[in-house]
């Protein structure tokens, strides 16, 4: 192997993450190249010195604080989503009601207007049907069914 | 530790008594998690709340974990996710203040003082991939194929990242390996 090779070898060496050959020929290229050899001691080295690093003491008390913590809000959360679900629940029923009144007061007083009010019926339904047929064949379906109905009446 | 339950044995009750089962959980993994927070963020208040960021996803989705699963690799997971996609927002929010009597103490039993800030600085200074693949593999002695599980990336990406942190971690270094080896020359 060359040393540009070996380079890219030497972390993963050191790390033990190679195959047992392959380990095999970074060992056998660090006893022979110095360069190689003093790049892995450095490396190597360097990581050793993060062993320095504590780790600050915390309380055991912390632990149960993040517990106690960790349990109120998701349950805080999924009841603050109920709670807003059915606020909107509430509201859409309340809504749905109130556009059933406006369209059942709508239709009630239309409906009373066509059933209480004779007199207008035929101006109804002379001004709705007025000229509709001048210019359909008189041999149409749709204006045999009108004079069967007129008929009956 | 003596008489701790597995996991395992943990989770069977999960369904009944969800919150002790969790709280159990807590106890047992939580300084391991600071731990990981703590050397990523590099304070004891960001890592606290990370800490309690990450159980607190943790319990939301508890129930889901699988019976059988590795629990700490799900944590870590859940941690190195938080950590490297939500520091920022972390660092905007306001943080809620721990107990008193929660208040780390920091101790450095080492008597270089200088070398320690100076590690703390160089891990801090990495980019965020190569500073969790370092802290997965110094500290929590994982292999390259559990940090490409937990980070979620290739073996050999997760090789590349160390590869490149480890070199910048030795050239950011050189100072105090010559010193430590000039120390034991004098020796």
């Amino acid at each position: 192997m060359k040393c540009k090779e070996i380079k890219r070898k030497i972390v993963p060496y050191l790390d033990g993450e190679l195959g047992k050959d392959e380990s095999m020929r970074v060992r056998e290229h660090l006893s022979k190249c110095r360069s190689c050899a003093d790049e892995a001691e450095n490396l190597n080295k360097a990581w050793q010195l993060f062993s320095n690093l504590s780790i600050p003491e915390i309380p055991d008390s912390f632990g149960e604080i993040v517990a106690r913590r960790a349990v109120l809000r998701v349950e805080r959360g999924s009841e603050l989503s109920d709670k807003k679900l059915s606020y909107w629940l509430r509201i859409g029923a309340v809504l749905a009601a109130a556009a059933g009144i406006v369209i059942g007061v709508f239709l009630g007083s239309g409906l009373s207007k066509i059933f209480n009010e004779p007199s207008t019926e035929g101006v109804f339904k002379e001004s709705i049907l007025d000229g509709i047929f001048d210019e359909v064949p008189q041999d149409s379906p749709a204006v045999i069914l009108v004079g069967l109905v007129e008929g009956e009446e | 530790m003596a008489g701790e339950k597995t996991d395992e044995k943990l989770l069977l009750d999960r369904n009944q008594r969800e919150r002790e089962v969790f709280t159990e959980i807590v106890q047992k993994y939580w300084r391991r998690i600071f731990a990981v927070t703590y050397r990523y963020l590099g304070n004891i208040h960001d890592a606290q709340d990370m800490t309690q960021e990450v159980f607190t996803r943790a319990y939301g989705a508890f129930l889901d974990f699988k019976n059988g699963g590795n629990v700490y690799g799900w944590l870590v997971k859940i941690a190195v996710n938080l950590c490297i996609n939500e520091t920022k927002s972390m660092r905007r929010k306001k943080s809620e203040p721990y107990d008193d009597e929660c208040e780390a103490q920091m101790h450095d039993v080492h008597e270089n003082r200088e070398i320690v800030e100076v590690l703390k600085g160089v891990l801090t200074s990495l980019p965020e991939s190569q500073r969790m693949a370092v802290i997965l593999s110094k500290f929590e002695g994982m292999s390259y194929q559990e940090i490409s599980q937990v980070m979620g990336k290739s073996v050999s990406s997760v090789e590349s990242l160390l590869a490149r942190a480890r070199k910048t971690i030795a050239k950011k270094m050189q100072k105090y390996i010559s010193l430590e080896g000039s120390k034991k020359d004098e020796v």
